[in-house]
């Protein structure tokens, strides 16, 4: 070893030791803690989060990914997945009527093999209506599954014979659910699940059938996206269906891929904000070793023996913050796992090396990059500030810092979003609010200065100390005002997110739909649940009824394959089902007008209300006359509102709504939702025999999955802003920090003027009161333009003011600021001018 | 004796405000091993400058200086360093101690640096002489002025250096803090042979110099 680099060794271990021990790295080795544990625990929480949730969102499809399609799987499909490596199951789905003891109803039959479920659990009962339990048992040949509507019907147990088509089928259990039930409670009839080699000889497959086929798989991502990537191509849209959890637009996969947003954007804030934290204490540890380097230099240090010595102990401060950052954040995260254990799924799966690189890498780049400028000034002190103190290393040509900042900034950003877009978009905003905020801070602390002319002694000497330090104090503003705004972005975010998920799903969601409710039997079914203490509140009027024309044009149902032979092409397309008509004179509580207006009870010109989703595919618009046809009979009615539909919200939801007087003539039958509680449920068996035409459909298994992850995500939500809080609270104190001992210089002169103890105090919490106001405020306007983009543009909510969020954020920055900087300040103050002059020596 | 410091026509200059300010006036003198010579002058006279340039802190706008036959008037910064590890100690006004080391690390600072393998033995023997070897472990905020300068005196002497600048050693001191000092600096300048350059304003202390260097609008004078 040579002898510089030995000297180099022995003196950073000995600066190390003892400036630990001294509490003088408090800052910047509290800030390495904080970037690597908060990435670390960050990234391998919702690593490990969105791989439960991927599993849990999978069990909604109840595979990986789905191919559907009105024709026959092509063969070189499954092969093509299986070489692939992924695991494949079959599915034919058709409606059919199943006959036992004299009776018969109409189910909504599976055919499956015997992988099917792929992802997920089905769950069998021992009596209609009663709790489920998980079973690995699977559908063989020879055997049926029937749901408890179909039990209860049909009258058959488990062990008798139903008929299905032109052969038997023994009942084998009793369906409680499956994982890919279908959210649409009108496409949801009766369940039963046979083996798919059952099929040929059942005969149900006819030509001109409706028969939905399946294809599923399940495996790694890579290879999902691999089979996806190859299979994609060959699809046509008018015939084939491609679902999977990242093109999945269900309402639950919507909801975790807005979590999945959220938690991106607020670990790149707490990230940014650790970072930031980094870069404030780097700098203050670099000026304080100005002398150091002065001392050493003087003394007759090489360059090189003093280059090493710092390197050696930023390396030790990244060793000793990594190691505590990394078990801290693996704790964090197994704590925050232990702490909302009930509300997350059982057994979570391990994260993969990707959270420690990450975390490794966010501590390198932060420590480098951002102590790169302060660190060159440092080994550039010149020896003759032992004379001359004033004297610093290299000044002049900051855009350097500021441009390696913005490169660290925007690497780790980068590295963490995977993101180039938006890495960049956040980089150049980041840069322009910084501008804005720079112009700001200087203009409200020059506009502070004439405020505190005509004020009390303490507020005007805080005014003079904020103008005094006006260009440190800029920066710090900005500090301040970055990271009380960024608080408030993830606060509000959260706040908004969790309020929309939460009232998608209240308390009293319905987990029953009744359909199939004739209206003779309709106020006898109300009142029969009545008196089980069940509330039938809602019921609507339902039509079975088929779209036929937009104004004149007839709506194509026939597709074709190769598009550009089909003479229909042009013509809008059917939505190729029959459709649940309803009519109603109120517009439902949870549908939104987006387009035209809700009729008035009186009117008596024949309306309809169309659901914008399917306006917008068939291609339907404000006043276009709709022409359908229900038992037969065709009408007219014009649209005069589109509806946005909440599909989410578990109530009845329908396409097409009339106005009371179109369908006043039509038979309808009624569909109705509503709360059953845990312990009545039971009950529901005896109460259905008195209605045997209803169907009962039961989607408390769905809520509960639903709100299961709603749950877990919610949690992880809340980690997330509790890091981000600790974070910015961290870059608060290591800038209060930085201002120290141009502080005590202060101190100093304003003692030996004979200004007294409480005086001071005074002025110095007066001083970071009105830093921190004036930075809650910049705060809370910058939210505003930050959440109008996000909510806009990233996460398709609605945007809205916020103007709660202008006081917190206000006195939250007067309060935060004002107490750390009084309680950083405090030892200073308490010092009598002897000690201070000794200090400032 | 030999001459261990020798300044040809060395002069300072500096720019300011767009005028150009003459900090130093050429000068000429040259000093023996084992001399104690005082710099005297008003505040601003260019004491500090003269020393800053003598130790090879700064460089000078013209002329020459010789250290121990070394033209440090041609050196490059890390060619002065290895010449002030080996020839120079310092003891400055305000201590520059390194806050973050206890006194006895301190005094071993320059030991080590020169790669002495007994530094910690040797550094404590030094804070014996300068009658701190109960205050080893403390660090400088634990200590008086007068124990930091002490420390600051025995860090000086630690590498047996040919030559000590002191910078107004005693400018921070009491009169009594300041006298041991001071008794400090000449004893060990005459135990150890090395010569003594002391910037004062304190008329006493520049009296017991063999020899007074006057400072004056940056023009220096022999009054010795």
């Amino acid at each position: 070893m040579s002898a510089d680099f030995s000297f180099a060794i022995k003196l950073s271990q000995r600066l190390l030791r003892h400036e630990l021990r001294r509490g003088e790295l408090t800052i910047i080795l509290l800030a390495m803690i904080l970037a690597v544990s908060a990435v670390f625990s960050l990234s391998m929480f919702s690593e490990r989060l969105q791989a439960a949730l991927q599993e849990k969102s999978a069990e909604f499809l109840a595979a990986d990914a789905v191919v559907s399609s009105s024709r026959p799987i092509e063969n070189q499909w499954l092969e093509y997945a299986q070489e692939t490596g992924l695991q494949t199951s079959e599915q034919i789905r058709f409606a059919s009527m199943i006959f036992a003891n004299d009776k018969m109803l109409l189910a909504s039959l599976r055919a499956v093999d015997s992988k099917y479920p792929l992802r997920g659990e089905i769950e069998v009962t021992t009596g209609p209506w009663q709790p489920g339990k998980t079973t690995q048992n699977r559908v063989s040949s020879g055997e049926v599954w029937l749901d408890s509507e179909l039990i209860s019907q049909l009258g058959v147990s488990p062990g008798q014979l139903v008929e299905i088509g032109q052969i038997e089928l023994e009942v084998k259990q009793i369906i409680a659910s499956v994982p890919d039930a279908d959210l649409n409670v009108f496409n949801s009839g009766a369940l039963a699940l046979m083996n798919l080699a059952d099929v040929e000889a059942a005969g149900l497959i006819r030509p001109g059938s409706r028969i939905n086929y399946l294809l599923s798989v399940a495996g790694e991502q890579d290879k999902v996206t691999e089979f996806q990537d190859w299979l994609l191509p060959q699809l046509n849209r008018d015939v084939h269906r491609w679902r999977s959890l990242d093109n999945d637009e269900s309402r639950i996969m919507r909801s975790v891929k807005r979590a999945e947003k959220y938690f991106l954007l607020a670990s790149l804030l707490g990230v940014i904000l650790a970072s930031v934290a980094i870069a404030v204490a780097a700098s203050r540890y670099c000026q304080r070793h100005f002398d150091l380097v002065a001392i050493l230099k003087t003394q007759g240090a090489s360059a090189k023996q003093i280059r090493w010595v710092f390197i050696i102990q930023l390396l030790g401060i990244y060793l000793l913050g990594s190691l505590i950052g990394l078990t801290l954040g693996y704790l964090g995260q197994q704590a925050v796992l232990s702490l909302f254990a009930e509300r997350l799924p059982g057994t979570l799966p391990s994260a993969s090396l990707r959270p420690y690189w990450l975390a490794l890498m966010t501590g390198s780049i932060s420590l480098i990059m951002f102590s790169a400028f302060p660190v060159f000034k440092l080994f550039n002190v010149p020896p003759l500030r032992v004379l001359r103190r004033q004297l610093e290393g290299y000044n002049g040509k900051d855009w350097i810092n500021w441009l390696l900042s913005a490169t660290a900034v925007f690497l780790l950003m980068w590295l963490y979003s995977k993101n180039l877009e938006l890495s960049l978009a956040l980089l150049v905003s980041a840069g322009g609010v910084t501008a804005i905020l720079l112009v700001l801070a200087r203009s409200a602390i020059w506009g502070s200065r004439q405020a505190g002319a005509r004020a009390s002694s303490a507020f005007k000497l805080a005014i003079a100390g904020l103008y005094r330090r006006a260009s440190a104090n800029s920066i710090q503003l900005i500090s301040f005002t970055i990271a009380i705004e960024l608080l408030l972005v993830v606060l509000v975010l959260r706040n908004d997110l969790l309020s929309e998920w939460q009232s998608q799903l209240p308390e009293d969601t319905p987990n029953y739909f009744a359909l199939n409710i004739s209206e003779f039997e309709l106020s006898d079914f109300k009142s029969s649940f009545s008196a089980k203490g069940i509330e039938v509140a809602e019921t609507y009027p339902v039509t079975r009824g088929r779209l036929l024309k937009v104004n004149d044009l007839v709506l194509r149902d026939e597709v074709s394959k190769d598009k550009s032979r089909d003479p229909n092409r042009d013509r809008p397309r059917a939505i190729g089902r029959e459709l649940s008509l309803t009519s109603s004179a109120e517009r439902p509580k949870h549908n939104k007008i987006a387009e035209g207006e809700w009729w008035r009870v009186d009117s008596q010109v024949p309306q309809v209300s169309v659901e914008t989703g399917v306006a917008e595919r068939v291609g339907i618009k404000l006043g276009d006359k709709l022409t359908f046809n229900a038992g037969g009979r065709e009408f007219t009615a014009e649209v005069t509102s589109m509806r946005e539909v909440k599909w989410e919200s578990m109530q009845p939801n329908f396409y097409m709504i009339f106005n009371p007087l179109v369908l006043e003539d039509f038979a309808a039958t009624h569909i109705a939702s509503f709360y059953v509680p845990e312990a009545t449920k039971p009950e529901l068996g005896a109460l259905m025999t008195q209605f045997p035409s209803v169907t009962l459909i039961d989607i408390d298994a769905l809520i509960v999955q639903l709100t299961g992850i709603i749950d877990q995500v919610s949690v992880a939500v809340e980690f997330i802003l509790l890091l981000v809080i600790g974070a910015g609270a961290l870059v608060l104190v290591a800038q209060v920090q930085s201002s120290l001992s141009s502080r005590r210089q202060e101190l100093v002169i304003l003692r030996t003027l004979g200004a007294n103890g409480r005086l001071l105090k005074q002025s110095i919490f007066l001083e970071f009161v009105i830093l921190g106001a004036l930075a809650g405020f910049f705060a809370a306007l910058a939210n505003e333009v930050a959440l109008l983009i996000l909510q806009t543009q990233v996460f398709n909510m609605q945007a809205g003011f916020h103007p709660q969020y202008w006081l917190l954020g206000i006195i939250t920055g007067a309060v935060l600021v004002g107490c750390m900087g009084y309680l950083s300040c405090r030892r200073l103050t308490q010092m009598n001018t002897q000690q201070l002059l000794r200090q400032s020596a | 004796m030999s001459t261990l410091l020798k300044v040809k026509e060395l002069t300072k200059t500096v720019w300011s405000n767009g005028q150009e300010l003459k900090i130093l006036k050429p000068c000429n003198f040259s000093l023996e091993a084992g001399q104690s010579v005082a710099i005297t002058g008003r505040s601003g006279s260019g004491k500090s400058t003269l020393l800053s340039l003598l130790a090879g802190l700064d460089t000078a706008s013209g002329g020459e200086i010789w250290l121990a036959d070394k033209p440090i008037h041609k050196l490059d910064e890390e060619a002065r360093a290895a010449v002030r590890k080996q020839h120079v100690g310092f003891v400055f006004q305000s201590f520059m101690l390194v806050d973050s080391l206890t006194a006895l690390e301190n005094v071993m600072l320059p030991l080590e640096l020169s790669g002495f393998k007994d530094a910690e033995q040797q550094a404590k023997s030094l804070l014996q002489s300068v009658g701190l070897e109960h205050r080893g472990t403390h660090f400088p905020n634990q200590l008086s002025g007068g124990e930091q300068q002490r420390v600051a005196v025995a860090r000086a002497f630690a590498s047996q250096p040919d030559i000590l600048f002191a910078d107004e050693p005693t400018g921070n001191l009491d009169a009594e803090n300041g006298q041991k000092v001071e008794d400090l600096l000449f004893e060990l300048n005459q135990k150890s042979g090395t010569t003594l350059v002391l910037v004062t304003h304190d008329k006493n202390l520049a009296k017991r110099c063999q020899r007074e260097l006057a400072m004056q609008a940056g023009e220096l004078t022999d009054v010795s």
